[in-house]
């Protein structure tokens, strides 16, 4: 595991640009991405950016409810994925998440994908986001494994 | 006389209905009711596609024997086509399938969120378009124009979190357990809804958008900066959820009513899940009377998903003369089209 980013944020704007940032630097095609970090801390609003980032026009919402939402571009597709409503191993494995991991061509983001990080074998980058201040946020970023950089 | 069988299987509940060409309700089973739960056994909530497959037949069967018929009674088979999760589509979509080609039945695709917009017709049959309707749930936030029955405008929808998400995830975080809409307006009943000052996200930007990620952190920021003897004190928490379901309601309330004074519409249909919450309801009842409009809410039974709201809409669609057929697919993201 190494650090290849760690920023403060200080405001939405902020951490949007940095996910746009780390998926124009970091993210390729069959990539899988972790969010993790404490409700309202800002998870959605990185994927905002990363999306925008991989060239996804269309306004990301949250997957909290709908627990997969899928944004295509071309013959690219991003899996916005969320674990907050899950429990059991079970339920992840349910959702057929092991099928959007088996699209080389996709990148796979799970918000909340901390609660079953042992369904994941590395390698995949892990985003921890954390309150600071106000708006402040903390933004750090892992690679587990083999991470092309 | 016509019999309709409409399934929804879009999100958590397995529903199955059957209702008559006249509007009449023969039966509306849903798998999360109590009523359901003593026949099954006790459930506990799962949140994932193989339930459906579990539940589903005992839900027809139920459906059948409530409205007395057998399947060979069925005319028509109406099924949730999108959106939503699609696994469980799939399961829904599959079961309609069957159905409708042992017993050789048309078989019609319905979109959920018109499905939402026919609960009305169930319950007010006279009701006629035009009108506005807002349909909020856990999964859904938004503001369409109804120019007709078939022909919908998009006017506003969430940008992040849907308002009923807002509900369940503060909820969960302030331990008051789930679902958190109907925790947070008990709770809130009788308590200090002023106490603390919550924006709803996008309040005044002149769109018929909504942002509720916002006054969810806002709400949590709130909490945590409270002194460990206050995080204990109920009447405190119960004064923060009440704020919150204000600010949620306020901003609910004037978009709708921005939009039908945009459209010049003298209508309002509320449907979806939250449309049970009683603030929403009262509120927008007593801005409804103030102004001179009507504000139609579906009974608590309709608001939420089920089955008789598909098979109103697929009813509608059938009679327009349209069919699907057997390759129809499910289709999570499935967008609300008109049809005329
Ligand atoms: N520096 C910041 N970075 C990200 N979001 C921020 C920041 N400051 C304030 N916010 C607000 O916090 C909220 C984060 O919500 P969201 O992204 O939905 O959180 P999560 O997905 O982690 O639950 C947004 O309303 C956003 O405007
Ligand atoms: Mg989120």
């Amino acid at each position: 595991m190494k650090i290849i980013a760690r920023w403060q944020s200080k405001s939405e704007e902020e951490t949007q640009k940095r996910g746009e940032e780390l998926a124009k630097k970091f993210f390729h095609p069959g990539d899988l991405v972790i969010v993790a970090g404490e409700l309202g801390v800002g998870k959605t609003q990185l994927v905002k950016g990363i999306a925008r980032g991989l060239g996804i026009e269309e306004e990301i919402k949250s997957p909290s409810f709908s627990l997969v939402n899928e944004y295509k571009k071309g013959d690219f597709t991003l899996y916005h994925l969320d674990f907050y409503r899950l429990e059991k191993e079970e339920e992840v494995i349910d959702l057929g998440w092991e099928e959007y991991q088996e699209d080389e061509k996709g990148i796979v983001i799970v918000e909340w994908g901390d609660k079953f990080s042992s369904l994941f074998p590395p390698p995949f980058f892990w985003v921890h986001l954390s309150y600071g201040g106000e708006e402040i946020r903390y933004i750090e970023v892992f690679c587990y494994d083999s991470c092309s950089g | 006389m016509i019999h309709v069988l409409g399934i929804d299987t879009s999100c958590d509940d397995s529903c199955v209905a059957i209702i008559n060409d006249e509007h009449k309700i023969l039966s509306n089973v849903v798998s999360s009711q109590t009523e359901f739960h003593r026949h099954f056994g006790g459930i506990v909530p799962e949140v994932a596609s193989r339930k459906h497959l579990e539940y589903l037949p005992s839900v027809l069967d139920q459906a059948l024997k409530d409205a007395h018929l057998t399947l060979r009674d069925v005319d028509l088979v109406t099924v949730t086509q999108g959106p939503g999760l699609l696994g469980s589509l799939l399961l829904g979509m599959c079961l309609a399938k069957t159905i409708a080609l042992v017993g050789d039945k048309p078989l019609l695709g319905v979109n959920h969120l018109e499905g939402h917009l026919f609960a009305i017709r169930l319950e007010y049959p006279e009701i006629q378009p035009p009108f506005v309707a807002l349909i909020v749930s856990g999964g859904h936030t938004e503001i369409i124009a109804v120019e007709d029955w078939g022909k919908y405008y998009l006017l506003g929808s969430t940008r992040d979190d849907a308002a009923g998400e807002a509900y369940d995830k503060i909820s969960k975080f302030l331990n008051l357990g789930y679902p958190g809409g109907p925790i947070i307006d008990h709770l809130s009943e009788g308590a200090q809804s002023n106490r603390f000052h919550f924006s709803a996200g996008l309040e005044d930007d002149g769109t018929l958008d909504f942002s509720f990620s916002g006054l969810k952190t806002a709400v949590v920021r709130c909490y945590s900066r409270l002194g460990e003897e206050e995080k204990k004190d109920k009447e405190l928490i119960r004064d923060l959820v009440a704020s919150f379901q204000e600010s949620a309601v306020r901003v609910l309330v004037n978009k709708t009513f921005r939009a039908l004074e945009m459209k010049g519409f003298s209508q309002i249909v509320v449907g979806g899940g939250v449309a049970a919450n009683r603030h929403l309801r009262r509120k927008m009842k007593e801005e409804g009377e103030k102004r001179g409009v009507r504000v139609f809410f579906p009974s608590l039974s309709l608001c939420t998903d089920n089955g008789a709201m598909i098979a109103a809409c697929g009813l509608f669609h059938w009679k327009k003369g349209e069919r699907d057929s057997w390759d129809m697919e499910p289709d999570p993201r499935l967008p609300l089209v008109s049809t005329e």
